[in-house]
């Protein structure tokens, strides 16, 4: 057999299925690309951004700058969603002793008062200066 | 200021810190305005590393560090006169109609590729290591240093390398927007630039076969414009591949492309020295923004330096320079794991603690939940085997390298980023089912570019 001629045919094969291949992957990712600029998909980035935000403010209101947080871990989603909230500025710590405030995430706030941020809140754990235990939410 | 503007203004403040160095090393090229940000984002992890275990802030970090490469760029054209001379010429070629032609197709489907970026998705780990990461860094050294060293924040992987938060907290430090948003779309602008970069190398390779192809003026221009089809599809089906992780803040992406443009300029171009330093630049941002990268960056190094020393005419002895400058560049690319031992950073507890299960479940594990994304590996297999029976001859005439390079690349990543699973610590099937479906886009991205690169060649070959 011609090796030019059969260099020429099977590069056509090849190239229908490399291209073919190609074109096709192409327009499914499209459709994908699609899927994910959707007004749905819009709406549902804006209420996860939104509640982040929500939370982070509630920290900032919570929390003084020389505050040493003991982050309550109650189960590891807890503790992930104080530590994206609060974690990159305030000072956290997983040791109770030498804290100044322990922060826990209420996710019952919805039903009680509060819970502004999708149903959940921030509640800080301090001791007052004469000893009493005050429990507070962000205003 | 507007998210987008501080983006833009982040990504030219990138590009600018990276002018020089690139123009230096690289040349005029085209290839070298998406690289611009890419060498600022490395200088900028440089800074970051700075920041945190040195003093002062990661502007000013940033500022000196660009200062010195500007100063090494200019020693360099000092030096080196026929680089400086070379300029225009380049500059020339590169402008000519077609290819610049070509230029705004690959840019067009960048573009397209990740418009997604319109939905202003942050992912889970971007929130929970990446932007922590980039909010110790924004505050400078003292928090910074006290915070990577915390082990109350092990689970944020504070050993991951600092290219991607240092190019965050550079973002809110240069335009004053400080909102988690504008951060992510600096991320998603520099991986346009890294999948610019593995689409124009699907050009370059058109390229290099028209200047050793001989023909009418038409099958030349036909083959370039092959090529141009081919960069922008498969820019396109990287986009899928991708999926939101393009788009939401997820370092991923960047390291993975990077890694496929390596390849493509180090194993599948015969590389000229200007190649080998866009292969350099391009295996630094590989190995600085993710643990996994830094180990694809080492493997791939390696691999490029064997086969350049195997293609070295006889006597083939070992030479000095080139095995001082891989010897550096694994260096360099371990330095920042290094640095972390050093000062004491805690490792990532996929690294220590106990292991479930055996080593074959665990590798059976692996092997189920990984085979699903790597389908195209099988189709690219099949393609290449196919090629290197009928097209074998044209591929090496046109100056392609040898297919089976950016298979053992392949290959010996998959080893190295499924053994993690396999010899890796804690439950694998938590691990596999929040990772899987990110550490393998390098290997699907890379059968996607090979597929590609047989694709253009077929191409070659049916139109002579």
């Amino acid at each position: 057999v011609n090796s030019g001629l059969l260099a020429r045919v099977g590069g056509a094969v090849l190239a229908c299925v490399g291209l073919g291949a190609l074109g096709a992957t192409a327009f499914h990712a499209n459709t994908t690309a699609t899927h994910l600029v959707s007004a749905q998909q819009r709406r549902e980035a804006d209420i996860s951004n939104g509640y982040y935000n929500c939370l982070e403010a509630e920290g900032h209101d919570l929390l003084r700058p020389d505050d040493i947080v003991f982050v309550v871990q109650r189960n590891l989603a807890d503790w992930v969603i104080i530590t994206k909230s609060v974690g990159g500025w305030a000072k956290l710590t997983e040791q109770r002793k030498g804290s100044t405030v322990a922060l826990v995430l209420d996710n019952e706030a919805a039903h009680s008062r509060g819970g502004q941020c999708d149903g959940q809140a921030l509640v800080a754990v301090r001791r007052s200066p004469t000893g009493k235990i005050v429990m507070a939410r962000a205003p | 200021m507007s998210n987008a503007a501080a983006a833009t203004l982040t990504l030219a403040v990138l590009g600018l810190a990276g002018i020089l160095p690139v123009l230096s090393l690289v040349g005029a090229r085209l290839v070298a305005l998406p690289l611009s940000p890419l060498i600022g984002a490395l200088i900028g992890a440089l800074s970051g590393a700075c920041c945190i275990a040195i003093a002062g802030s990661l502007l000013m970090w940033f500022i000196i560090w660009s200062c010195v490469a500007a100063a090494v760029a200019g020693v360099l054209f000092a030096v080196r006169p026929r680089a400086r001379q070379r300029l225009r010429p380049d500059l020339r070629r590169e402008l000519r109609p077609t290819v610049l032609a070509g230029a705004v197709v690959i840019v067009a489907a960048a573009v397209w590729a990740l418009r997604t970026v319109g939905t202003p998705n942050i992912g889970f780990d971007t929130r929970a290591i990446w932007m922590l990461h980039a909010r110790w860094l924004s505050y400078g050294h003292a928090l910074a240093f006290s915070d990577i060293r915390n082990h109350f924040f092990v689970v944020s992987h504070p050993t991951y390398p600092p290219l991607i938060s240092a190019s965050m907290a550079l973002t809110w430090l240069i335009s004053g927007n400080g909102s988690d948003r504008v951060a992510v779309i600096t991320v998603t602008l520099l991986n346009g630039c890294a999948l610019s970069i593995a689409g124009w190398g699907v050009v370059e390779v058109a390229r290099r076969a028209i200047d050793r192809l001989r023909g009418p003026r038409w099958r030349m221009r036909t083959v370039m414009a092959v090529g141009v089809v081919v960069g922008a599809l498969v820019m396109l089906v990287a986009g899928g591949v991708l999926g939101t992780f393009a788009t939401n803040g997820y370092a991923d992406p960047l390291w993975s492309l990077c890694a496929v443009s390596a390849v493509l300029f180090g194993l599948v171009l015969e590389p000229t020295s200007s190649d080998l330093a866009v292969v350099a630049i391009l295996l630094g941002v590989t190995g600085l923004t993710k643990v996994e990268g830094m180990a694809v960056a080492v493997i791939l190094l390696l691999v490029i330096a064997v086969r350049r020393q195997l293609r070295r005419p006889a006597p083939r002895w070992l030479a000095l320079r080139p095995l001082l400058a891989v010897g550096t560049g694994v260096v360099l690319l371990l330095g920042w794991e290094m640095l972390t031992v050093v000062l004491g950073i805690p490792t990532d507890p996929s690294i220590g603690g106990k292991k479930d299960g055996s080593l074959w479940s665990r590798a059976v594990s692996t092997w189920d939940q990984a085979v699903p994304h790597l389908h195209v590996v099988g189709l690219a297999a099949l393609i290449g085997l196919a090629g290197f029976v009928v097209l074998r001859s044209l591929r090496g005439r046109i100056g392609v390298g040898n297919d089976l390079w950016a298979w053992v690349a392949v290959a010996v990543a998959i080893g190295v980023l499924g053994g993690a699973y396999v010899l890796g610590a804690g439950d694998v099937e938590l691990w596999l089912a929040t990772s899987v479906n990110r550490t393998t886009i390098f290997v699907a991205l890379m059968a996607w570019w090979i597929l590609a690169i047989w694709a253009l060649c077929a191409t070659t070959a049916a139109l002579e």
